[in-house]
């Protein structure tokens, strides 16, 4: 799921992992090239998180790898990490922002922290990123006093403030409503097109991944079974796919689903 | 046996706690040395620990001293010595409960309150942000606390003290009867310049442990509302207990060996 004469931006290699002594992840493939959009669908707990939480350095893969623009992020660690990690933008499904902090702050907050000065430029640059996502004039607001729908888009600010060539993107529109969760789709299709970024989206939202992605993967018991174009993806015999896509609770993915849903993955 | 279980189990809980904070400890010195970028929140977590726990560091001191002073004068009057009562109580205030029931209620109060907050950025995956932005979480949640801590915990220590006495003071006069002179006299004559360095030595040992511990329960909370329940809670009851533990250390290992002889107030 790449451009061809380009490296891929994001690539997984034969990724292993266990949690809890549950083997979550047992050899993930996945490359996506710069400037492409990737969904990761899946049941919950069948390992999108983790697949995610991989990519971003925060878990590390029991075997396998995760080359992060042909730099192995699985084995980085102190400033080598610090820097991959610069290129990525994450926006976790609860937004995560600084629960203590304005929206400005919590924006400019990559920014002052790496050293950006004087201050007012890191606050400017901000703004910019505010304006991006349409919420001008929330500068001043808690995260408390935002909507879902709101604290996503501050998170996506605050993802993108550093200019990232990789986005990751945790259940963007869990929890929102049709309307919001379509701006949120518009968001991050418009910023693939102006940034050009590549960006790999878990989400078990169907809808949402035939709108925004170049190439959807399916994850089941640890493992992409499918992937490929929205229409390829769609038109899948793979019974695990069609059982996914119709959403019928009979078929292969019942007992794997049942298993998963006591564990989020 | 079911007690035993349970005393060992806690016992074991509260290592493995001094052990993480140990560990804390020394990612937190390597940036103390070169607190880069944190004045501002060292100043914010000063206010928190050292302004806001003066209330209830003096009602706390003020009554230990009166009631030290009032036993004191009772026990000492059946062999005709009140004129000693200022110095005993001067000397228990000063190198055992001044920093004893300071470092306590800072345990409560401070303490508690910042395995609360970091358990909560914890648990609402603010925590993996700031590590994805490249932000060190010990750099930017357990330096300005440490750095806030060391300063305040003795300078609270010292009020304690002169509240203690303070308070020690108005039981001699207003109940047993001690002129004023004589309380300060016995004061001036036992009480040494050592006696004070030596509880604001233990309110910087005792900071150190309110903080890590605090911290390290924080970082290892999991699991939604209730873990950062548990994990305030370990905070304060470990804190507690290292504390006591910590001062009959201090006592033995530095009190007896080293500072025996002193120079007179």
């Amino acid at each position: 799921m790449e451009n061809a004469g380009q490296g891929p931006a994001i690539e997984a290699i034969n990724l292993h992992k266990s949690l809890g002594g549950r083997p979550v992840l047992r050899g993930v493939d996945l490359r996506i090239g710069a400037g492409r959009t990737v969904c990761v669908v899946g049941c919950s707990g069948c390992g999108k998180t983790t697949l995610l939480r991989h990519v971003c350095g925060l878990l590390k893969p029991d075997a396998g790898r995760v080359l992060i623009g042909g730099r192995d992020i699985s084995a980085a660690s102190g400033d080598e990490l610090a820097a991959i990690r610069r290129n990525i933008g994450v926006l976790f499904q609860s937004a995560a922002l600084l629960g203590s902090l304005t929206v400005l702050e919590n924006v400019a907050l990559p920014l002052i922290e790496h050293g950006v000065r004087p201050l007012a430029k890191a606050r400017e640059i901000a703004r910019e990123c505010l304006r991006m996502v349409r919420l001008e004039g929330y500068e001043s607001y808690m995260p408390s006093e935002l909507s879902g729908g709101m604290r996503k888009r501050v998170g996506v600010a605050r993802a993108i403030v550093e200019r990232p060539g990789i986005m990751l993107y945790d259940e963007p529109t869990s929890g929102l409503d049709p309307v919001t969760g379509a701006t949120i789709l518009e968001l991050i299709r418009d910023l693939r097109d102006r940034m050009n970024v590549a960006s790999l989206v878990i989400t078990h939202d169907m809808e949402a991944a035939y709108r925004i992605a170049d190439g959807i993967a399916m994850l089941h018991e640890g493992r992409i079974v499918e992937s490929g174009p929205p229409d390829a993806f769609r038109a899948s015999a793979n019974p695990v796919v069609r059982q996914f896509v119709e959403g019928r609770s009979e078929g292969p993915m019942s007992g794997a689903h049942a298993a998963g849903a006591r564990r989020d993955g | 046996m079911g007690l035993l279980d349970d005393v060992g189990r806690t016992m074991l809980d509260a290592v493995e706690t001094s052990g993480r904070g140990a560990i804390l400890l020394a990612r937190a010195a390597r940036h103390m040395v070169r607190p880069r970028g944190t004045f501002g929140r060292i100043m914010e977590q000063e206010f928190v620990c050292g302004v806001c726990s003066i209330p209830v560091v003096a009602i706390t001191a003020l009554f230990s001293g009166m009631v030290i002073s009032g036993q004191v004068g009772l026990a000492l009057r059946q062999f005709d010595a009140l004129s000693t009562v200022g110095g005993v109580t001067g000397i228990t205030m000063c190198r055992e409960l001044g920093p004893v029931l300071t470092a306590v209620v800072v345990a409560g109060f401070v303490g508690g309150g910042m395995a609360s907050a970091i358990a909560t950025m914890k648990v609402n995956e603010e925590i993996d942000a700031l590590e994805v932005m490249s932000i060190d979480p010990v750099r930017y949640l357990v330096v300005p606390r440490l750095a806030a801590m060391v300063v305040g915990v003795p300078l609270l220590t010292v009020f304690a003290d002169a509240v203690g006495i303070w308070g020690g003071w108005m039981v001699g006069r207003y109940t047993l009867g001690i002129p004023d002179a004589e309380f300060l006299r016995s004061c001036r004559e036992m009480l040494m310049v050592k006696d004070v360095w030596f509880g604001m030595f233990k309110g910087l040992v005792f900071s150190i442990i309110i903080t890590m511990v605090a911290c390290a329960q924080g970082f290892a909370a999991e699991g939604g509302p209730e873990g950062v329940g548990r994990a305030t809670m370990k905070s304060v009851v470990y804190s507690s207990l290292l504390i006591l533990i910590a001062n009959y250390l201090v006592f033995s290992l530095v009190w007896r060996p080293f500072l025996d002889e002193g120079v007179r107030m």
